[in-house]
C-alpha cells in the first residue's frame, strides 16, 4: 500500500469540499469565505459536481437545498439536462431526489421533469458519508422523500439562511443575466459575448450546452437590435458586442474582466478523479501500478480539462516515468483546485 | 525518447502487464516469448531491445496456438505499460508468426514445448521463454532469412554445436524450400566455422 495516495485521498476530498463552498459562498450559500474569482460560476454544472461529492459533507448538502428552495428558479434546468447528456456526471439519481424535493407543491413543471429522469439505485443507500468514507447511516426518522428515490438519510432541516446572490459579483454573473433576461439561451450567449471578443454560433452552443439552432437563431434575432454585432469572417459569421458599454449598464464597470471557463467537462473530470481516488482498491496496489492507474485516469481526464479552457496546464507524464509519476499526478491535481 | 527493455524493466514491465490484466479481470494469458527479450530473460545474453516477440500463445491444457491477433484486452494493457514505463508503443507483439508464413504457421522445432520456460507473474499472466536450442533455430534461420547482423551476433553468443547448427538449419529449410536460401546457409555456416555442417545439409 502507497501512503501517499491515500493521504492525497483525504486532501482531495478537503480541496474539494472548499472549492464547492466557496462558489456556493459566493452564489449566496450560507457558510464559508466566498469565492473572490474572475471566473463566472456555473450553477448547473455546480449543482451537478455538488450532488457526487457534496454526499461527503452533509451540511453543505442541506445548505444547497436550502439555497435552491429560495434560488432554484435561477436554475436552467434544460440546460442541466443537456450537460447531463453530454458529459459524465455520477449523481443524476441524487439530483432526482433533490429535484423531486423541489418539485413539492409547486407548479413549475421544471423540475418534476428532472425529478422521473433517473433511476434510483437498486437498494437504498446510504446519501451521506463521513470523512472517513463510511456511509452514515439516516439518524432519527428517515427522510421521506430521499427514501422514495432510494437515499437514506435524517430529516431534513433547512434553516433558511441562504442569501440571494451579489449582483454585483463577477461570480455571479449568469445569475445576474438571468435575473434580467430570464432563464434563457440569451444569457449565456451574452456571457459568452462579454468574455470573447466574438464567437460563431457553433462556438458558443457547444461551450454553453446548448443546441447550435437554438442559439443561431437567437443571435440572428439579437443582431436586429443592433446591440449585438455582427461580422463575416470568410464564410463565418461572427457575433460580438461592446463589452465595455456592457459592463457599465451591468455595474461591472470598475470590475477586472470576468473569465469564461467551461466548466461542466471540468468539474465531470474532477469528478472522474475523485471517484477513481474513492476506491479503495486502488490503495492497495503497489505504487508502480497506482501510477499506472493515475496516469491512466489522466490521460482519460486531460482533453476534458482542455477543454474546460481553464489556465491550470497538467504535466506531460511521458517525462515522469514509472511510480516517479505519483508526486506529479498529486501535483497537478492540486494544481487545479489551487 | 523510448526505453529499451533490458534485464531490469523486462521483469518491471511485465510485472505491471500482469497487474494490468488483473486490474481488468481478464482471462489467463500465456505467451511463448522468443527473440531479444527471451535471451535476455534466460541470461543467454546481455543485451537490450525494443519489444518483446511473441511466437505463440498456450491454452490451460498447454497446447500451442497462433497469437494472430493478439487479444485486444492484453494489447490495451500493454499499450498503457508502454506508455507508463516509456516502452516502444508496440513493444508486445506477434510479428514473428504474424500471417501465413510466421514462425508458428509454418511449423515450431521438434520437442519445441519441452525446452519452455514458464515464469508466472500475478495470477492472470504466465510468459514461456524459449529454450537455447530452439533460439538457435529461429536466429539461424533470421540471420539467413533477414541477413541481419544482430540475429547473426545472438547466434555466436549461444556458442552454437555442429549437431546443434545442423538441426536448426534443416528446420530453417522447411520455411524456405528455395535453392537460394539452402546456398546463403551454407555461406552462413561456413563464416560461422562449420564448414562440415554446410556440406551436410
Amino acid at each position: 500500500m502507497n501512503p501517499s495516495l491515500k493521504t492525497f485521498k483525504g486532501e482531495y476530498q478537503t480541496l474539494l469540499l472548499d472549492f464547492l463552498w466557496r462558489q456556493w459562498s459566493a452564489l449566496g450559500v450560507a457558510g464559508q469565505t466566498r469565492a473572490e474569482d474572475d471566473w463566472i460560476i456555473d450553477p448547473e454544472a455546480l449543482l451537478l459536481l455538488t450532488c457526487t461529492v457534496g454526499r461527503y459533507d452533509p451540511r453543505l448538502f442541506d445548505e444547497i437545498i436550502d439555497w435552491l428552495q429560495a434560488n432554484g428558479w435561477l436554475i436552467n434546468v434544460m440546460r442541466l439536462k443537456r450537460i447531463l447528456r453530454t458529459e459524465k456526471f455520477a449523481g443524476e439519481p441524487v439530483l432526482a431526489a433533490i429535484a423531486g424535493l423541489l418539485a413539492k407543491g409547486t407548479d413549475t413543471p421544471k423540475w418534476k421533469q428532472l425529478a422521473v429522469s433517473a433511476t434510483p439505485p437498486a437498494a437504498a443507500e446510504a446519501l451521506f458519508f463521513s470523512d472517513d468514507g463510511q456511509p452514515i447511516p439516516a439518524i432519527g426518522e428517515p427522510e421521506p422523500l430521499f427514501a422514495r428515490y432510494g437515499w437514506q438519510r435524517g430529516p431534513l432541516r433547512l434553516r433558511g439562511y441562504s442569501q440571494e446572490f451579489r449582483p454585483t459579483e463577477t461570480a455571479n454573473l449568469v445569475l445576474q443575466l438571468r435575473a434580467l433576461f430570464g432563464i434563457n439561451v440569451r444569457c449565456e450567449i451574452v456571457l459568452y459575448l462579454l468574455t470573447h471578443d466574438a464567437a460563431h454560433p457553433s462556438q458558443i452552443a457547444r461551450e454553453a450546452y446548448y443546441f447550435e439552432r437554438a442559439v443561431q437563431g437567437t443571435l440572428v434575432d439579437m443582431s436586429w437590435s443592433g446591440v449585438i454585432q455582427v461580422r463575416s469572417a470568410s464564410r463565418e459569421k461572427h457575433y460580438w458586442l461592446k463589452q465595455d458599454q456592457w459592463k457599465q449598464l451591468l455595474n461591472h464597470g470598475e470590475q477586472s474582466a470576468p473569465k469564461w471557463v467551461t466548466w461542466p467537462p471540468l468539474f465531470s473530470a474532477l469528478e472522474r478523479i475523485w471517484l477513481r481516488l474513492n476506491d479503495p482498491k486502488l490503495h492497495n496496489l503497489e505504487s508502480l501500478l497506482q501510477a499506472s492507474e493515475v496516469r491512466q485516469l489522466m490521460t482519460k481526464v486531460r482533453p476534458s480539462l482542455e477543454r474546460s479552457g481553464f489556465d491550470r496546464t497538467l504535466t506531460d507524464d511521458r517525462q515522469h516515468l514509472g511510480e516517479s509519476y505519483l508526486p506529479v499526478f498529486i501535483a497537478d491535481v492540486k494544481k487545479l483546485l489551487a | 525518447m523510448q526505453n529499451s527493455i533490458n534485464q531490469a524493466n523486462l521483469d518491471k514491465a511485465l510485472t505491471l502487464l500482469a497487474g494490468r490484466l488483473d486490474l481488468a479481470q481478464s482471462e489467463p494469458v500465456r505467451l511463448v516469448v522468443c527473440g531479444g527479450s527471451a535471451l535476455i530473460a534466460m541470461g543467454l545474453r546481455q543485451r537490450t531491445t525494443r519489444d518483446m516477440d511473441v511466437v505463440a500463445m498456450m491454452n490451460a491444457t498447454h497446447e500451442l496456438f497462433s497469437p494472430d491477433p493478439l487479444p485486444d484486452f492484453l494489447l490495451t494493457a500493454a499499450e498503457q505499460v508502454a506508455r507508463d514505463l516509456g516502452l516502444f508503443e508496440g513493444w508486445l507483439n506477434n510479428g514473428p508468426s504474424r500471417g501465413e508464413g510466421g514462425l508458428f504457421q509454418m511449423g515450431l522445432p521438434a520437442g519445441f514445448v519441452g525446452r519452455l520456460t514458464e515464469k508466472k507473474y500475478g495470477s492472470r499472466l504466465a510468459i514461456h521463454f524459449i529454450g537455447r536450442l530452439d533460439q538457435i533455430h529461429f536466429k539461424l534461420y533470421a540471420a539467413a532469412d533477414q541477413r541481419d547482423g544482430t540475429h547473426l551476433n545472438d547466434l555466436k553468443a549461444l556458442r552454437p554445436s555442429a549437431a546443434e547448427l545442423e538441426a536448426a538449419a534443416r528446420w530453417a529449410m522447411t520455411h524456405d524450400v528455395s535453392e537460394g536460401f539452402k546456398m546463403v546457409l551454407k555461406e552462413l555456416l561456413t563464416q560461422l566455422g562449420h564448414e562440415s555442417v554446410a556440406k551436410n545439409i
